[in-house]
């Protein structure tokens, strides 16, 4: 099993922008069978998302 | 009769190369504008451009330009329009905010308007308004002078949008100039910003079907604000000096090119002696043509006959100053500050935020590159993985070996396990990923 992380950055001014980035994001990774595992949504500055997959 | 076209076709062809100049005045007024917006924002102000005496603090914006393009926008035009003014708050927080500093406890002190029109009345008549106390009770603020100066023809670096100059100084697009530019009589009027978001909250909460129309659904991922104004500045007064020597030169070869050599024009070193500075380019333009005559007549073959060809060359020089204090009776609106609130779905408002910090703020930065970087990098992933499952096994090799030499896979990997691993090298915070996949992108979709 190999874990990793993404980060993405928060548009403090718009939810929705920052919202949609996420979701890009995990459909993005997870297209070839790689799941998502956990998250950090930090409040300061951005969201770590953590994959997992063979 | 082909001689006389060739001649006429290069004259008209000179002639427009030399005002070329004249053609890119919509983009001069543009850079105009740029200018002049970058020197105010250079004071954390944010520029009105044009510079307006109606505009006041709780003026409502509707904004319908995301955060990161509205950051693209003020960084190519150096302002952002306010177009879109859907309402006009009278803030009711003036007294609190004032009362023990700047109103005159023994007048009345209906704001703006006492400070703006003092006793309710004000006429611009072209040159000087006819009351002459307007602003004159309102906080002063100052602005550092500065000056500035260019020597080249790719136009100036500063412009200025002041009637007393009838051309901002990118128009002049001058190949030296010099000038200083001071703000005078600056005047201030704000309002602090949690008493204008309350009353932002209840216009808003009467307003709801309208502001619907603008909220962010799940369907459209746009974002509206509303911008409100909490601080305006305003100019009385602007001095100007400026100086200019300008020359233009240009010309077509047909044949053998000839030697021309370009001018190099001098400033007038004050007003008196424009005229001889003017004198003094023409001349210099005019021996520079004449040894281009002469450079043109050396150029022989081994016979000695002068070579085939002509080169067509025209030059004219100018110098100038303008020196001007202007003043602005009424005085003008040329600066804001305020915040932004985003519309919600149902109509409410987000919480504010201050404008200049959403613009300028590192985080949104930070974001707006992740958008674009994701943008690319997934773009050059499809096109990489497109063309390597279409290829062949030894090119699918050369790809994966082009993808360890970049260093985006850490060690070979098998064929099935390829796609799979790049994917997770995707890296939107790490630009130097998305120059090393739109390499990797070229090399596969090019043919081997």
């Amino acid at each position: 099993m190999s874990r990793y992380t993404k980060t993405v950055p928060k548009n403090p001014a718009d939810i929705n922008a920052t919202l949609t980035a996420v979701l890009d994001l995990i459909i993005f990774q997870t297209k070839d069978g790689d799941k998502l595992v956990g998250y950090q949504n930090q409040s300061d500055a951005a969201v770590v998302l953590t994959f997992e997959g063979d | 009769m082909f001689k006389q076209i060739t001649v006429a076709t290069l004259v008209m062809l000179t002639v427009a190369w030399i005002c070329s100049g004249c053609a890119s005045a919509g983009k001069q007024v543009q850079r105009a504008a740029k200018d002049w917006c970058m020197t105010i924002r250079g004071s954390q102000v944010i520029p009105v451009y044009p510079l307006i005496e109606d505009i006041q603090p709780g003026d409502v914006f509707l904004v319908q330009v995301p955060i990161d393009q509205q950051q693209q926008l003020y960084k190519d035009k150096g302002f952002l329009a306010l177009d879109n003014l859907i309402a006009r708050i009278n803030p009711s927080g003036y007294d609190d905010f004032y009362s023990h500093s700047f109103l005159n406890s023994e007048a009345t002190n209906l704001l703006p308007r006492d400070w703006i029109r003092p006793n309710g009345i004000g006429l611009y008549s072209g040159t000087n308004g006819t009351n002459t106390r307007a602003w004159q009770t309102a906080p002063r603020a100052a602005f550092p002078s500065y000056s500035f100066t260019v020597q080249n023809g790719s136009g100036l670096s500063l412009a200025v949008p002041v009637s007393g100059v009838p051309v901002g100084l990118s128009l002049l697009a001058s190949d030296a100039a010099s000038g200083t530019i001071q703000i005078e009589d600056a005047r201030t009027l704000g309002v602090d910003i949690i008493s204008l978001y309350d009353q932002l909250k209840s216009w808003a909460a009467t307003n709801t079907v309208f502001l619907q129309n603008f909220g962010a659904s799940t369907e459209h991922k746009k974002t509206n604000y509303l911008r409100v104004v909490t601080r305006v500045y305003a100019t009385g007064k602007m001095m100007v000096s400026l100086k200019d020597a300008s020359n233009r030169s240009g010309g077509l070869d047909v044949g053998v090119p000839k030697p021309v050599n370009l001018l190099t024009p001098e400033l007038p070193a004050a007003a008196t002696n424009t005229p001889e500075s003017a004198l003094k380019n023409y001349t210099n333009a005019w021996n520079v043509i004449s040894d281009s005559v002469k450079g043109a007549s050396a150029l022989t073959n081994a016979a000695g006959q002068v070579l085939p060809g002509g080169s067509l060359r025209l030059a004219a020089a100018s110098a100038r100053t303008v020196s001007l204090d202007e003043t602005f009776d009424p005085p003008l609106i040329f600066g804001y500050l305020g915040f932004d609130c985003a519309i919600n779905a149902d109509g409410s408002l987000a919480p504010p935020n201050p404008t200049q910090a959403v613009l300028d703020a590192q985080v949104v930065n930070d974001f707006s590159q992740f958008k674009t970087n994701f943008t690319n990098e997934t773009n050059s992933f499809d096109l990489i993985e497109k063309a390597y499952l279409a290829a062949k096994p030894q090119r699918r090799a050369q790809i994966r070996d082009q993808a360890l030499q970049l260093g985006l896979i850490e060690q070979p990997v098998e064929d099935a396990r390829f796609i799979k691993t790049l994917r997770r090298t995707v890296d939107a915070t790490n630009p130097v990923i998305a120059r090393k996949l739109k390499t990797l992108a070229e090399f596969s979709t090019a043919t081997p």
